[in-house]
């Protein structure tokens, strides 16, 4: 708190006169008492109050108009100080209530920026499978290393056919980049041999495809999505295929 | 520095004084202090010669009469080795251990230029000054040059030198060497000495750095110079003692200026990779990479984080990756995908094909399909080969 220093002349008639400059000014926001009748040898020139407490400390001052001392700093900041003391409901206080906005604020902030950072979807996991409707075939055959099989019609849990049927619909409808253009797969023994099958795969792609079956949907990609599943499955399957004997072709 | 030659024509070498001496004792580089350093030295070379006959012991040289010094063949190659500035006025420490292994390597006359005596002065400059007549003295003798860069923003230089330049890490700081003044004497010296020890690796043959010509040091980290056509059949120059065999082409091609990476210990030499991916993400993805290496025994790991690269749909993004150590044949694969954004959503690279060729001549590629990398999540996959392709 600034207190402004003023010159204290001595009184010219000692004791008797007092000249006004004398008296402490209230406005310079010290804490003097205005009602001390005059400055003299006898009577102090500060009052109790702010001779009790220290320099630049808020003290309040008696008998002064509440209208007054609201124009003065140290009471602005003195209110400020009670009035966030106040309790307004059990014992939470004015400036607990403002903290507390302060933080739910900033939580509210955080809050939205990281549900919308995990939420946001990205625009390749958007797509609409009605507009795929341009049909790409894929043709080929692979050998089974099991060479005792007999891969015509069984009952439907233990057909063999219709397992690798299945396998190859499960590699292509979990493959990220194939799966939404993925149709089926039928798979049919080769006429003259045991072990080795036919299969066609089926997609469907959207009107505008120039760069798809470049690239997505090019032999190179839907050939090696089925190799490497091949190359990672388990030796020991009944119906383990050959990766080596893979062989695939566009078909129209 | 080093040169070599491969006749000794000794007789007509020596412009510079030098103290003759036949005793039996052996000879050592001028041992001086750091009062000589601060007082200043004046230039003077002495010649020594080590062979195969007394390694350990070094015989004075005599300009008139090199052949007076019994152990002297002519017919063998001779290597000179030169050192440096030397601040403090110590011989170098390495220079015994280079004798060695040179010496184990080849039966030559390694002949050690010992010119303390000049390059002890705190005064660099005047240093710089006396390499010009240590120089004079062996550079008609010399038709090919190699340098290497290791210290280009301190005591070292900047522009090519020789036939062919190598340009360590860059050519500025080298991994391991302490980045502020607060670790002491190795601030100045590490990166500088660096080049020595590169040098003592690159004679061990099964430790090869290969070096690569391109324009500067960024372009050759983005992967955009691991092209070796020029040099035919014999690839990439190696760093080093064995460049040599690359002394012709390189005499043809006028100046290569060429870069590596290294590790920050010996074994310096990385095992480098080129990386491929051709994603398919609509939107345009920036990121950097990590890649791991396994098989049952070993494991290596790099980032690729030197700058953030950008994958563009059905684009092909070239990249190089060098790892610490071989991993060899290389089991599984393990690759993450790293952005620098905070408060943005966990993005996705979704991957038509990766593909790591090794730059090891003779290694075959190894490709992966239809990868969905998410951010700061591992992916790992079993390498398949590669076939041909058409994307």
């Amino acid at each position: 708190m600034d207190i402004e220093l003023n010159e204290l002349k001595p009184s010219v008639n000692n004791n008797d006169e007092v000249d006004p400059r004398v008296e402490v000014h209230p406005g310079n926001g010290s804490c003097s008492n205005h009602n001390t009748p005059s400055a003299t040898e006898d009577s102090r020139l500060l009052s109790d109050a702010q001779a009790a407490g220290s320099n630049g400390e808020h003290c309040i001052v008696a008998g002064i108009p509440d209208d007054q001392s609201l124009n003065k700093p140290v009471g602005k900041l003195g209110r400020l100080k009670k009035e966030l003391n106040e309790p307004v409901c059990w014992n939470l206080k004015v400036w607990m209530l403002i903290l507390i906005s302060f933080l739910l604020i900033i939580l509210t902030i955080l809050l939205s920026i990281y549900f919308c950072s995990v939420y946001e979807e990205d625009v390749d996991d958007k797509y609409n499978v009605a507009e795929f409707v341009v049909p790409r075939f894929f043709r080929g055959n692979f050998t089974l290393l099991n060479k005792n099989l007999t891969l015509d019609a069984q009952s439907p849990p233990t057909d063999p056919r219709l397992i690798l049927q299945q396998n190859l619909t499960h590699i292509y409808t979990s493959s990220h980049a194939l799966g939404r253009y993925f149709i089926n797969a039928t798979v049919n023994p080769l006429r003259n041999s045991k072990s080795s099958v036919e299969y066609e795969l089926k997609f469907m792609m959207p009107e505008e495809h120039k760069q798809i079956i470049l690239y997505t949907l090019s032999k190179e990609m839907v050939y090696h999505v089925l190799l490497q599943e091949l190359i990672d499955q388990d030796t020991g399957d009944p119906l383990y295929i050959e990766p080596s004997s893979l062989t695939m072709e566009v078909g129209s | 520095m080093m040169f070599r030659i491969t006749h000794c024509l000794l007789t007509a070498m020596i412009v510079m004084p030098f103290s003759i001496c036949r005793g039996e004792e052996c000879e050592q580089i001028t041992d001086l202090s750091l009062k000589d350093s601060l007082r200043g030295t004046s230039l003077e070379v002495r010649l020594i010669l080590y062979t195969r006959e007394n390694s350990t012991c070094g015989k004075l040289l005599s300009h008139d009469d090199p052949f007076a010094t019994p152990t002297f063949n002519p017919t063998r190659p001779c290597t000179f080795l030169i050192h440096g500035y030397r601040p403090t006025g110590s011989p170098p420490v390495w220079m015994t251990t280079m004798v060695e292994s040179i010496l184990s390597r080849k039966d030559v006359n390694a002949i050690v230029v010992d010119w303390n005596r000049g390059a002890a002065n705190i005064n660099y400059l005047r240093v710089v000054k006396n390499t010009r007549p240590v120089a004079a003295s062996i550079t008609h003798f010399i038709r090919f040059v190699d340098a290497l860069h290791t210290d280009m923003d301190a005591f070292g230089y900047r522009d090519s030198l020789g036939h062919i330049d190598y340009y360590a890490n860059g050519g500025s700081d080298q991994p391991g060497c302490p980045k502020t003044i607060f670790s002491g004497s190795k601030y100045f010296k590490c990166d500088h000495q660096r080049s020595v020890f590169l040098y003592l690796d690159s004679m061990n043959q099964s430790r090869q750095i290969t070096a690569y010509p391109c324009s500067d040091y960024s372009d050759f980290l983005d992967g955009k110079c691991l092209s070796c056509e020029r040099f035919n059949s014999s690839g990439c120059p190696v760093f080093g003692y064995d460049v040599t065999e690359w002394k012709d082409v390189l005499l043809k091609l006028g100046q290569t200026k060429t870069f590596f990476t290294t590790n920050q210990d010996a074994p310096f030499c990385k095992s480098g990779y080129k990386l491929e991916i051709v994603s398919w993400n609509s939107e345009v993805r920036w990121g950097s990479i990590t890649i791991t290496l396994k098989n049952s025994a070993e494991e290596t790991e790099t980032r690729i984080d030197h700058k953030s690269f950008k994958f563009e749909q059905y684009t092909e993004t070239t990249l190089l990756a060098q790892f610490e150590q071989d991993v060899y044949p290389v089991q599984k694969i393990t690759l993450k995908y790293v952005t620098a954004n905070v408060l943005t959503p966990r993005y996705k690279l979704r991957v038509l094909r990766f593909r790591l060729t090794p730059l090891k001549h003779g290694l075959r590629p190894m490709c992966r399909y239809d990868l969905l990398l998410e951010e700061n999540k591992d992916v790992t996959f079993r390498p398949i080969p590669c076939h041909h392709s058409n994307f």
